[in-house]
C-alpha cells in the first residue's frame, strides 16, 4: 500500500468509529460542544501519531509478552505531553475538558491502531495510519458535536448562531442524543458505501 | 555472538531488563518536561484562582472589569482588594478572603470544598459583609462531565444555575437558605427555587449540598473570628 492509500484506508475505509466502532466512550462523552471535540480530536491525533511511530520504532526490539504494557507506557506518556501542555499554554481548555484528556489512554482507538498496524509495520507508515486514525475520529466527533451543539444550545463554537426564537433541544445536551446521532451516522455511511461495494 | 545475543533475547529476564528501560526513559521524559512546565502551570493556577475571586466582585469595584484585565494584571489586583484569611475546621483548613476597597469592607470569600459527581469539587463563593446576600460564585476545580457537570464552571450568563444564586437571600434569621432545583426549561417563580443543569442533577445538587455543608461549618467559625477581631 502507497502511504496515500494507508492515509485513506485508516482514516476513511477502515474508520475507527463508523467501520471498526471503537472511541465510543469518549465520541459520547464529549460531543456536545464543537471546541471540546476539535480540542479532544487534536489530542488524539498527537498521542496517536506518534504512539504508533514510537511503538513501530522499537517492534523488532518489544518482547510479546510486554508488548500491550509498553503499548500502553507509551500511548500514556504521550497523552500526559498532551496535558500538560494544555495545562500550561491553554489553561481555560484544559479545565473545560476536565478528565477527558487522561482518558485518551483508554481510547480503544489508539491501542487498536498500535496492535494492528504499528506493531507489524515501518515507523513512517504507522505514523501516517496513526494521523489518518486521528483525524477520522476528530471527523466524526466533529460532525455530532455539530449537530448536538447546533440543536442543543443554538450555538456553534460557543458563539450564538440561532435567535431567540429557537427553542433548545434538552435531549441533544445529553448523552443518549450522540447514541442516536452516531448509530444515524453509520447507517448512512454503511447505506451509502459499504452496501453498495458488497 | 549474534546467536548468544538472540538466546539472551529469548530468556525471561530480557522482557523484564526491556521494560524497566522502557519504563525509565519514558518517565524520565515526562517529569523533564513536566518540570520545564512546571512553574508555568502552577502560575496559571494561581491567577485563574485570584482571578476568579474578583470576578466575583466585578459588580461591586466600579474602575475595573475583572473579566477583561489580562493574567498579569491579576496578581496587582489581588494584592490591592484581597486579604488572605484561614479558617480551621472539623473538614480541614479553608481559606477566605476580605475584600477590600479604600478601607471599605465589600465582602467576604470563602473557599469550600465538596463532592461533585466524579469526583472533588472546589469553589469560591462571595457574600456581602454580613453574609445574608450570596454575591456570586465561581467553580474553580471539577472533574465533572464536560458539557454536562462540567458547565458548572461556566459564567453565569451561560449558566442558569449561577444566574439563580446570584443575589439570592443566603442567610435568613441566621439560617441557610433551602435551595430548591427546578427544571432548566422552567422559570423560577420563588427566590429558593434554582434551576438546574440540564442532563446534570448530580453535579447541580452536589454543589448545593457542598454549599450548605460547607457554610454552615464555616460561618459559626467566622463569626468567632470576627467576634476575637480576625
Amino acid at each position: 500500500m502507497t502511504k496515500k492509500q494507508i492515509f485513506i484506508n485508516s482514516a476513511f475505509t477502515e474508520n475507527s468509529i463508523w467501520k471498526q466502532v471503537l472511541g465510543i466512550c469518549s465520541s459520547l462523552a464529549v460531543t456536545n460542544l464543537l471546541l471540546n471535540s476539535l480540542v479532544m480530536g487534536l489530542g488524539v491525533i498527537f498521542a496517536i501519531g506518534l504512539a504508533s511511530f514510537t511503538i513501530s520504532l522499537i517492534r523488532d526490539y518489544t518482547p510479546r509478552s510486554v508488548r500491550m504494557m509498553v503499548q500502553i507506557l507509551i500511548i500514556a506518556a504521550y497523552v500526559i505531553i498532551v496535558d500538560i501542555f494544555l495545562k500550561a499554554y491553554y489553561p481555560a481548555i484544559s479545565k473545560s475538558l476536565g478528565p477527558y484528556v487522561g482518558l485518551i489512554i483508554t481510547n480503544c482507538i489508539l491501542m487498536g491502531r498500535a496492535e494492528a498496524f504499528a506493531s507489524k509495520n515501518p515507523p513512517i507508515d504507522s505514523f501516517i495510519d496513526g494521523l489518518g486514525a486521528g483525524l477520522g475520529y476528530t471527523l466524526v466527533l466533529l460532525l455530532i458535536a455539530f449537530v448536538r451543539e447546533l440543536m442543543g444550545q443554538g450555538t456553534l463554537f460557543g458563539m450564538r448562531v440561532l435567535g431567540d426564537w429557537w427553542v433548545n433541544w434538552s435531549i441533544m445536551v445529553m448523552a443518549p442524543s450522540a447514541f442516536f446521532l452516531l448509530a444515524m451516522l453509520i447507517w448512512i455511511i454503511n447505506t451509502k458505501f459499504y452496501q453498495k461495494k458488497q | 555472538m549474534a546467536q548468544e545475543k538472540k538466546l539472551f533475547r529469548e530468556t525471561a529476564l530480557y522482557p523484564i531488563i526491556f521494560m524497566v528501560i522502557i519504563t525509565v526513559i519514558f518517565v524520565g521524559l515526562l517529569s523533564l518536561f513536566y518540570n520545564s512546565e512546571k512553574s508555568r502551570i502552577d502560575d496559571n493556577q494561581e491567577i485563574l484562582y485570584y482571578r476568579q475571586i474578583l470576578e466575583i466582585f466585578n459588580d461591586k469595584i466600579a474602575e475595573v472589569d475583572f473579566y477583561e484585565i489580562q493574567d498579569d494584571q491579576v496578581l496587582e489586583f489581588k494584592d490591592k482588594y484581597l486579604m488572605d484569611f484561614e479558617l480551621t475546621s472539623e473538614k480541614g483548613l479553608r481559606r477566605y478572603f476580605k475584600v477590600v476597597d479604600n478601607g471599605l469592607v465589600l465582602g467576604y470569600c470563602f473557599d469550600i470544598i465538596g463532592a461533585g459527581l466524579w469526583g472533588t469539587m472546589k469553589a469560591v463563593v462571595g457574600f456581602e459583609p454580613n453574609l445574608e446576600t450570596l454575591i456570586d460564585f465561581n467553580v474553580y476545580e471539577q472533574v465533572e462531565t464536560p458539557g454536562l457537570g462540567g458547565r458548572i464552571a461556566e459564567p453565569a450568563d451561560k449558566l442558569n444555575l449561577r444566574a439563580d444564586l446570584k443575589g439570592t437571600r443566603f442567610l435568613d434569621s441566621g439560617k441557610i437558605t433551602n435551595y430548591k432545583l427546578i427544571s432548566e426549561s422552567s422559570s423560577p417563580d420563588k427566590s429558593n427555587e434554582i434551576r438546574q443543569i440540564t442532563g446534570a442533577t448530580i453535579t447541580s445538587s452536589s454543589f448545593l449540598k457542598m454549599l450548605n455543608q460547607e457554610m454552615s461549618i464555616l460561618i459559626p467559625l467566622f463569626q468567632e473570628e470576627m467576634a476575637k477581631g480576625e
